[in-house]
């Protein structure tokens, strides 16, 4: 892997820093005093339904659009337009020249973000091999999957090694197998020391990935944290259970926290370690027999619902 | 089953803008700019023949009849004394007037009965208007016959049995030029260098919807720069384009190429047409929003160019209001550089005025294109 462009900002000092950032267009309010902020090295999810301001925010920090009101850092610098030393921004389109090929594609928009000469050849290299393009390198991008597309897609926006990557829906798209791929690959990028900050409505990713989430909902953030912090402070940390029962069960044999229509039984639990193994005991003694069993620990798509009242697919 | 599939059809072509316009606008267009450029030839006379008539003033009959020239409408007749053929004939070799028309002296007893006369008429012609040439022979026939019939048979032209003698010169044009070739070489060449550059400069268009417009934006690129790197690789297409035609028609058709002269002034005003062909195709795809927009802009625009600079019919056809209307057009002022070119012979800074104004036209078109490109940055 390549070394950042800039090596000498200090930890501390935030990679992104948005401050009530304001974006109307027309009579829409796109952004509606968004904060956020991204560590260095940091991979955050920026999660949000269609519609919610997750790619105006993206747009405003790449310095593509200007701000009615508030501000963007990058690394301590106010932004004010386009910024390719630091920021590589990946966009949600498959923004290639498909006559070209993946070879071609890589030294166009390496040379466009300043790279030249030997740096730009070894950076080509590693993004070929980054991608898995290798075999592939010298085929136009019009024969490519969507999968290869969306990896090359990739490439062309992290080839010149920025500190920070803005990824508008990188997986969109792509299939489960697909997915992991990317995945992988940013997580590399991610270990490099690149900041990512990924939009994205599929919210399975970015709780396995992301190191925090911000929520925006209408043009805001309206909470952001760990996982595991944000489902302690909305839905809490109880796990639900759900057990499917061969055998009729009454109510009235179980307590309050268990909610029971014969067959299925579903349930809270804080302790799981703790409660599960006494109410599957209550149910062996009220003469039913467990045929299926589901805990599931509370996840983003809970946290939103809470949050905003909607799907988070909505 | 039908009806069904006939309302999808009827639904989709009412609800989609472009394709009303290219189906119910676009032959109103193009029907009213050729009825306004050709109709008024039904009532009009066409642009007046710019003719030099040389006689000897002490000559009765030459005087007699250049006076009845300069009276024809169809021409614009300027007289001078014999003493000035030669001058008048370097007018018609740079293009200045279509005719010289002289008028020796001794015509006079070519008529019934007398002796035949001793000269004849010389009509020194520029061939790169074929009608000019014919209509003054006209003229002088049947001025001579009038003149003739009022003074020896009681004005009766019907008497006069013997045409005057005209012999016809082609001023410029010998030598095996082809005049029909040059004209459709440039005309037809310059018509799809716009259509070429214009339908190339689409990739601005296909790079908005695609994305890459914005990953050239916050890659630095710049728009201005974009625009440049653009309208550069489009100039080179568009000369290549023109450079193969003009090629062709020589090898093919036996234009006047392959000599130095030529080759210096093709260069020139291939240039300068491509550059001012690839700004000009910039403003259309800057100007539209979809590809689908800009093919049926394109059509009418350049189609209506086509026609008001000449690309498509001989000036020499139109009315003088429509010619003047076509002069503001920057490729009147190409072909006007080829034809100077590969008609008239002129050498490299006699295309000075066409070149200054197809950059300047160039400079104007690039100025234009980014300035309607501001809605393309940052917004």
């Amino acid at each position: 892997m390549h070394k950042s462009a800039v090596d000498t900002d200090s930890v501390e000092t935030p990679a992104v820093r948005v401050v009530g950032a304001v974006k109307r267009f027309g009579s829409s309010m796109a952004l509606a005093g968004l904060d956020l902020q991204l560590r260095p090295g940091e991979w955050l999810g920026l999660l949000g339904a269609n519609g919610a301001g997750k790619t105006t925010a993206m747009h405003s920090i790449a310095g593509l659009i200007n701000l009615d009101d508030g501000i963007i850092e990058v690394f301590g610098q106010r932004v004010s337009g386009p910024q390719p030393q630091l920021i590589g921004w990946v966009p949600q389109e498959i923004a290639l020249y498909p006559h070209l090929t993946a070879r071609e594609n890589l030294g166009a928009f390496g040379r466009l973000n300043g790279l030249r000469g030997p740096q730009l050849g070894e950076a080509m290299s590693w993004a070929l091999s980054w991608t898995g393009l290798e075999s592939r390198a010298d085929e136009r991008v019009t024969a490519y999957s969507g999968g290869m597309k969306r990896r090359l897609n990739i490439a062309c926006g992290v080839l010149h090694r920025p500190r920070v990557l803005l990824l508008d829906e990188p997986t969109v798209g792509v299939d489960p197998q697909g997915r992991e791929r990317i995945l992988g690959m940013l997580e590399e990028v991610r270990q490099d020391g690149t900041a990512l900050l990924q939009s994205t409505h599929e919210f399975g990713d970015l709780e396995r990935t992301s190191d925090r989430l911000v929520i925006m909902d209408e043009g805001r953030s309206i909470a952001s944290g760990t996982l595991g912090e944000l489902v302690a402070e909305t839905v809490g940390n109880h796990a639900a259970l759900t057990l499917e029962i061969e055998g009729k069960l009454s109510p009235d044999q179980f307590g309050d926290n268990v909610c029971c229509d014969g067959s299925t039984l579903a349930a809270t639990l804080g302790d799981v370690v703790e409660e599960l193994p006494r109410l599957l005991e209550d149910v062996r003694r009220a003469g039913g027999h467990v045929v299926q069993l589901d805990v599931r620990r509370p996840g983003i798509a809970e946290v939103f619902m809470q949050l905003t009242g909607r799907d988070l697919r909505e | 089953m039908i009806r069904t599939v006939f309302m999808i059809s009827l639904l989709s072509v009412l609800r989609d803008r472009v394709a009303l316009v290219l189906t119910f606008v676009l032959p109103l267009v193009f029907f009213s700019v050729f009825a306004a450029v050709f109709a008024p030839m039904d009532t009009a006379s066409t642009h007046a023949v710019q003719t030099i008539v040389v006689a000897d003033v002490g000559e009765t009959f030459a005087s007699h009849l250049a006076d009845r020239m300069a009276a024809q409408p169809g021409l614009v007749v300027e007289r001078r004394e014999t003493e000035a053929r030669a001058s008048a004939l370097a007018e018609v070799h740079v293009g200045h007037v279509g005719v010289v028309l002289i008028l020796p002296s001794g015509l006079e007893p070519a008529v019934p009965g007398k002796s035949p006369g001793n000269g004849e008429v010389e009509l020194h012609a520029d061939r790169s208007n074929p009608l000019a040439a014919e209509l003054v022979r006209g003229l002088v026939q049947s001025s001579a016959a009038e003149l003739l019939a009022e003074t020896y048979f009681g004005a009766d032209p019907g008497e006069v049995r013997e045409p005057l003698p005209v012999l016809v010169i082609d001023a410029v044009g010998a030598g095996g030029k082809r005049p029909s070739i040059s004209f459709f070489a440039a005309g037809l060449g310059v018509m799809f260098l716009m259509f070429a550059v214009t339908g190339r400069s689409a990739i601005l268009l296909e790079e908005r919807e695609s994305g890459v417009l914005g990953r050239l934006m916050a890659a630095r690129v710049g728009m201005t720069r974009l625009l440049l790197g653009r309208w550069l690789f489009l100039a080179v297409l568009g000369a290549t384009q023109v450079l193969v035609m003009f090629v062709w028609a020589a090898l093919a058709f036996g234009l006047d190429l392959f000599t130095p002269r030529h080759l210096a002034g093709f260069a020139v005003t291939t240039i300068a047409v491509a550059a001012a062909a690839a700004a000009f195709g910039l403003i259309l795809s800057v100007a539209c929003r979809t590809r689908t927009q800009l093919n049926g802009v394109a059509v009418v625009v350049i189609l209506t160019l086509s026609v008001l600079g000449g690309n498509m019919f001989p000036s020499f056809l139109m009315p003088e209001g429509i010619r003047e209307l076509g002069r503001w057009t920057f490729n009147s002022w190409a072909l006007e550089a080829y034809r100077k070119v590969f008609w008239y012979d002129r050498p490299l800074h006699e295309l000075l005025p066409q070149i200054a104004a197809l950059l300047a036209a160039t400079l104007v078109f690039l100025f234009l294109a980014r300035w309607i490109a501001r809605r393309w940055e940052r917004v």
